[in-house]
């Protein structure tokens, strides 16, 4: 063989490497390509679903208030992921909202107590967690969380300016949720009504706060049964 | 160092009953608020608790 057959039989070689590293380069970048749009469609086309659902189910945002909206079944931890926190607009507020939901574990996004408020978590027995509850022109606190047997964390902010708070059948809160209660109940020093305000937390929640975290609420003019 | 004074008043149900004004229940210890009375509650027992329990659940579900 001489110097030329040897050139020419190292640029077939050559060029036989050459195809089917390009040939396989291609295919594989042709695959990962295909998967990783693939993915990106199927991630946007849940997004838009999601969008669209929960845009519907909360007006984008304006909802006038959430009354039954997640009540009973239907409602659980996997489709229950609002896209908005939930901020009624209108007197009627969160009055039932998850009233008799035996699923939703966590509530997942702030909720604000406007209007009212009753029944609101009403026999929400796998309720664990409301990792943001807002009261602000709060007007009707009665059996708001009723027989929520599994709540252990929830906390609040805004203002608690009226009676009828009742978390007795809350025996698992923790002492922060407990503490976070207390810091919002409205200042009723001045008070000259005549009215006994009371927060009701029950025998086993008191339990757990020492004697100046119970001076949080007594100092303010609050009873705490 | 400094000292506190915590004034905390409290009312005791008797065994077997529960403290009322009206309103709110307490089925143990009791702490009042620096405005609140301890002639704006008075005891109730157990069972008439339940039963008033029993009507706010039943009133409620009805509602």
């Amino acid at each position: 063989m001489d110097i030329a057959e040897k050139v020419l039989l190292l640029k077939k070689d050559y060029d036989d490497v050459h195809d089917a590293g390009f040939g396989k380069g291609y295919e594989t970048g042709r695959k990962e390509g295909e998967e990783y749009a693939y993915f990106v469609g199927l991630e946007n086309g849940k997004r838009a679903e999601y969008d669209r659902f929960w845009d519907s189910i909360q007006r984008k945002g304006a909802r006038p208030h959430y009354a039954y909206a997640f009540s009973y079944s239907g409602w659980d931890d996997i489709i229950f992921n609002p896209k908005y926190p939930i901020t009624p607009l209108n007197s009627s507020g969160i009055m039932s909202m998850l009233n008799w939901n035996q699923y939703i574990t966590d509530t997942k996004v702030p909720i604000t107590a406007y209007g009212s408020a009753s029944s609101a978590f009403y026999e929400c027995k796998k309720l664990k967690r409301i990792p943001k509850i807002i009261f602000d022109g709060t007007t009707n606190l009665s059996n708001t969380f009723y027989n929520c047997i599994g709540l252990e964390e929830m906390y609040c902010e805004g203002v608690i300016d009226i009676n009828g708070f009742d978390v007795h059948w809350s025996t698992n809160l923790n002492k922060e949720s407990l503490l976070s209660i207390l810091n919002v109940l409205a200042d009723k020093t001045g008070d000259t009504s005549g009215t006994s305000w009371v927060c009701t937390l029950g025998t086993t929640n008191l339990a757990k706060l020492t004697d100046a975290e119970k001076a949080i609420a007594t100092q303010k003019g609050w009873s705490l049964a | 160092m400094k000292t506190e004074t915590i004034e905390l008043r409290k009312i005791i149900p008797d065994e077997g009953k529960v403290l009322t004004n009206g309103e709110a229940f307490a089925t143990g210890e009791l702490y009042l608020g620096c405005n609140d009375k301890p002639e704006n509650w008075h005891e109730i027992s157990v069972e008439e608790y339940e039963a008033k329990m029993k009507e706010i659940e039943d009133e409620t579900i009805e509602g």
